[in-house]
């Protein structure tokens, strides 16, 4: 199983009483940017402390790059590019100086120091001494130290904290693009918007557990646009349409359906104007992403 | 081990810790100049008293005391700056996520610790020369002593070095580690003043001097070498508990 990047097994990290990540299994394929969604506090940042190594877990298996974390983790850092929560920066040093910290303790090339510069467009401002950078040019230095050592797998935690919308723009282009040299990224975020356009599978956890795993298009296409129909007479309509077979989820004020093909909806409206009803409104109903991450987690916390 | 050595080298650029390794000579070696210029009557008289064998010997045994108490403080300054630089720039998860071991991560911090207060050191004896040959001290310099002086309290602060060094890189607030020294340091006093209490391994910085007073006068300090040996043995088991600890312990 060359391709699975990341493996793991049954995670879980109890703090005390609190348990803050829940028998999690969680995995990454070669090339996938994957999407690791959930609310603030949902165990985002602990589970990818623990796929660090950063913390124990009080349970479970972690496999990265088919080996086991716990015996080779030095072996699988050297892998692994990283950027945890806040961005590291020594603010007595300057921009350069701060990767060519990284670069002699890895022991990587010196132009590379230039390349992630450029990369991150921090090239103008690698003169500056760091405790002078706005957040946005932080967290940029932050993913140009994730980006040195040429990583196979870069673990993001919410990469985009604190940017503008161009500098969005850009961090996204630039995770997009990495797959493409073999990458594999693991982006975490809180805000559904993000992780959309640019993910290609997409892993929401709530409450320390994995509630949805799969492509972003699954989780799309669970969530298919409803059809709304306004209607004169809820309870007559629904009692003629169950007539004729058709069933439908109707509220107090209008009739929904799951079916939002053209044949379907004139199917639908002529049947009803047929029996003498009026239909006022045919409408068809797109849930955004966030409804549907809405929906996830408060089905969940109400369990 | 090289390449965090060459790491940690560059981030102490432009911190503090050069002024705590010049503060503790330049202090005590200005009290000295003054000491020995205004009231050099006072100082001659006193070495006659105490049977000092050269003015060298009453020069160490006068800045001892403060030399004591003033080493460990720096010491505990030091250990906070090298810790807080990392703390401060939220850089322990970062470091620890590169494949670095904890442990020569921890040791490159003791390393660097250790040598800037050699540094500190080496400024103190040469210093102390310099003085000596500027006041026209009549004896030849005892460089032995001088040095036994110097160094031997690198060794006799180890334990409290280690201890600190580990305090300022398992707690953030830097506050609590600097007031914990400065209370060990006291105490260190304390402990040394009192004849059953002056084998309290705390206690001996204040009494690490080459030389210190007895009932004939000031002599050599014959019980130096049982301090030292003691110390480093303990120095180093604290030092290994603390690898021991940083590498176990969780990163938040």
């Amino acid at each position: 199983m060359d391709d699975q990047i990341v493996v793991t097994n049954d995670l879980t990290k109890k703090y005390k009483k609190h348990t803050s990540v829940e028998g999690l299994n969680l995995r990454i394929e070669r090339g996938q940017i994957y999407g690791f969604l959930g609310p603030n506090g949902a165990g985002k940042t602990t589970t990818i402390r623990m796929l660090l190594g950063l913390i124990q877990p009080t349970k479970g298996r972690i496999e990265l790059f088919g080996k086991s974390l716990k015996e080779n983790r030095l072996s699988i850092l050297e892998r692994i590019g990283s950027l945890v929560e806040s961005p590291t920066y020594y603010g007595n040093l300057t921009g350069r100086e701060n990767l060519e910290v990284v670069r002699r303790l890895r022991s990587l090339p010196e132009q590379r120091v230039d390349e992630v510069l450029s990369i991150v467009r921090l090239t103008k401002a690698a003169h500056r001494l760091t405790k002078e950078y706005s957040l946005g040019m932080k967290q940029r230095l932050g993913i140009a130290t994730a980006l040195l050592s040429r990583p196979d797998l870069l673990i993001l935690d919410e990469p985009t904290n604190g940017l503008d919308p161009s500098g969005i723009q850009e961090i996204r282009e630039l995770i997009k693009g990495l797959p493409q040299s073999g990458m594999s990224v693991l982006v975490s975020s809180h805000l559904l918007s993000e992780i959309d356009q640019m993910a290609t599978q997409v892993g929401v956890i709530h409450n320390g557990k994995m509630i949805f795993q799969d492509s972003i298009e699954q989780l799309r296409q669970r969530h298919k646009p409803l059809l709304k129909v306004g209607v004169s007479d809820v309870m007559e309509a629904k009692a003629i349409l169950q007539g004729k077979g058709i069933t439908t989820g109707g509220e107090k004020e209008f009739l929904w359906f799951d079916r939002t093909e053209p044949a379907f909806v004139s199917e639908i409206n002529s049947i009803l104007v047929q029996s003498g009803l009026s239909v006022y409104r045919l409408e068809e109903v797109k849930r955004s992403l966030e409804d549907i991450f809405l929906e996830l987690t408060s089905a969940e916390g109400s369990l | 081990m090289k390449e965090i050595l060459r790491a940690d080298q560059l981030k102490l650029k432009r911190s503090s810790i050069l002024i705590i390794v010049l503060l503790i000579p330049i202090l005590i070696l200005t009290y000295e100049l003054v000491n020995f210029t205004y009231r050099a009557e006072l100082v001659d008289k006193q070495a006659e008293l105490f049977h000092a064998g050269s003015m060298w010997m009453y020069l160490l045994y006068d800045n001892s005391l403060l030399f004591g108490l003033g080493f460990p403080l720096a010491a505990t300054l030091a250990a906070s700056i090298i810790a807080n630089i990392e703390h401060q720039a939220d850089g322990w998860k970062q470091l620890l996520a590169f494949p670095v071991s904890r442990s020569k991560v921890y040791l490159s911090k003791f390393i660097w610790l250790t040598m800037s207060l050699l540094i500190s050191l080496t400024i103190f004896l040469i210093g102390m020369i310099l003085l000596g040959k500027a006041l026209e001290f009549e004896e030849s310099v005892p460089l032995g002593l001088l040095a036994g002086d110097s160094y031997g309290m690198l060794i006799a602060t180890l334990p409290f070095t280690a201890f600190q060094l580990w305090l300022s890189m398992t707690i953030k607030n830097q506050a609590f580690p600097i007031l914990i020294g400065a209370i060990c340091t006291i105490m260190g006093l304390f402990l040394a003043a009192v004849q059953m209490t002056r084998w309290f391994p705390l206690a001996y910085p204040i009494q690490s001097s080459t030389v210190i007073l007895q009932y004939e006068g000031i002599g050599y300090n014959t019980d130096l070498p049982v301090y030292l040996a003691i110390n480093l043995m303990l120095g180093i088991a604290l030092l290994c508990m603390g690898v021991i600890h940083f590498v176990k312990r969780d990163n938040q």
